[in-house]
């Protein structure tokens, strides 16, 4: 069936029976109001009833402890980077710009006014890679690079990187570029508009840990909804270049790779826990679990508590999510 | 075994399990697919390369076939693995070579040592 055709089915769908509410309204996503939002979220020790970006007044109902740690992880790449507001900002302006994302794109740029980056600087970040200055100029086509088409960095690239700025800013880095298509596509993906009145800084909140767990409305069941038809068959072109053996040659070859990171010891990461972190029960073996935080164990754990809390409140079908991610990893040429 | 594969494989998938799946997943032909899971394929494939791209339409989809709570965890999911992409692109790390998401072998009985 032609894609195109599914507003009629889903019109027909929808008067046939319950599996589709009239009053969803389901393309604009719902923002709860300010104080909405927060009734959601976990309790707060400090900082609580600041107003909340939109995407967190998007989240908060649905995944409200994960929207806390969400915040978090916003705070924390925003102002505590080992790259400093400069260029932890231009950065994360030019992921922002690749993925076309007016929303980070005008919150990047607020976070550099507010550092005092001179309006010229920023005038010549925007007009593009011919005015980047040459000293950031690589820092900032990695940025891109790893936005567009992370699989085409080069070991070369990386290599002059960890020259000028070291191992562990380069894994901040890295990080940083992660969680800005991390952000940038959950705010696409929700069509998420830019703050009206103009970007907000990060919040600056505490959660109590001993809060309770805020309730986490029910999931339906897709096998008890009646959605639209979809395509049987995968028909692009990218799709046909790879089949099964040539991925599974590409993992083959993922396993020789000799990384362009020095692995640290599981007693490395010990040494640089943050403070309150509690010790993992067993040793950690994932090696990019030990590269992340042996290197940049706060932006390491801002990122895990994300993972872990959704995992808690989602509760999706582990098949189903590893397969999506089976998806993503494929099209975008990634062997892992 | 790439990491996409271990985590399957602790999702409870046996080897020939794991093999169908991604024999499956790789494959053009996703007839055998609930329309909900290719619902989720299709919006994270255009997700992936085009996320500007994505609109009312592909949202409608997802929100018909999950309903709305689980539209928003299809979403959350998707972006989650582009961050993890990034990582594992950036470092360009050597995969291992073993399951390391499973839980780790059990220690030895406290007295099997004295055998």
């Amino acid at each position: 069936m032609m894609r195109s055709g599914w507003s009629a089915l889903l019109l027909v769908a929808a008067l046939a029976g319950p599996a589709i509410a009239a009053d969803e309204n389901p393309g604009v996503w719902r923002l709860e109001s300010n104080e909405e939002a927060w009734k959601h979220l976990p309790r707060a020790l400090s900082g609580g009833g600041a107003r909340l970006p939109a995407w967190a007044r998007a989240t908060a109902r649905d995944l409200p402890r994960t929207t806390a740690v969400m915040l978090d992880l916003d705070r924390v790449h925003r102002t505590r980077s080992p790259l400093g507001p400069s260029l932890r900002g231009k950065m994360r302006w030019v992921a922002a710009d690749a993925n076309r994302c007016e929303y980070t794109r005008a919150t990047a740029e607020a976070d550099l006014q507010r550092a005092g980056i001179p309006d010229q600087e920023i005038a010549d970040l925007k007009a593009g890679p011919k005015r980047w200055p040459e000293d950031e100029r690589d820092a900032l086509e990695f940025a891109r690079q790893m936005t567009l088409d992370a699989s085409l960095v080069t070991d070369d690239q990386v290599a002059d990187l960890k020259a000028a700025y070291g191992d562990e800013k380069l894994v901040a880095m890295v990080l940083l570029l992660a969680a800005a298509n991390f952000q940038d596509r959950l705010i696409l993906g929700l069509g998420i508009a830019p703050e009206e009145g103009g970007p907000l800084p990060p919040v600056d909140v505490r959660f109590d840990p001993e809060s309770p767990k805020p309730p986490v409305p029910e999931r339906a069941n897709p096998a008890d909804r009646q959605g639209p038809d979809e395509p049987t068959k995968v028909d692009d072109p990218a799709w046909r270049e790879f089949d099964f053996d040539a991925l599974q040659r590409g993992m083959r070859e993922q396993k020789a790779a000799p990384g362009r990171v020095r692995v640290p010891t599981f007693d490395e990461v010990l040494a640089r826990l943050p403070k309150g972190v509690p010790t993992p029960k067993n040793p950690v073996r994932i090696r990019w679990t030990l590269v992340c935080m042996g290197y940049q164990p706060e932006l390491a754990i801002a990122w895990s508590a994300c993972l872990r809390t959704f995992g808690d409140e989602a509760q999706q079908d582990r098949v189903f999510e590893e397969s999506l991610f089976w998806i993503v990893t494929r099209t975008i040429h990634c062997f892992y | 075994m790439g990491h996409c594969e271990m985590l399957l494989a602790v999702a409870g998938l046996d080897p020939k399990a794991l093999e169908e799946r991604t024999r499956l997943l790789a494959s053009r032909d996703w007839e055998a697919l609930p329309a909900s899971d290719r619902a989720a394929f299709f919006f994270a494939k255009k997700f992936s390369k085009t996320p500007w791209a994505i609109n009312d339409d592909d949202r409608n989809r997802l929100v018909a076939h999950f309903g709305r709570e689980r539209a928003l965890d299809v979403i959350w999911w998707a972006s989650r693995c582009h961050y993890m992409t990034r990582v594992a692109d950036g470092f360009q790390l050597p995969l291992e070579r073993e399951n390391v998401f499973a839980p780790p072998p059990l220690a030895s009985p406290p007295n099997e040592g004295a055998k």
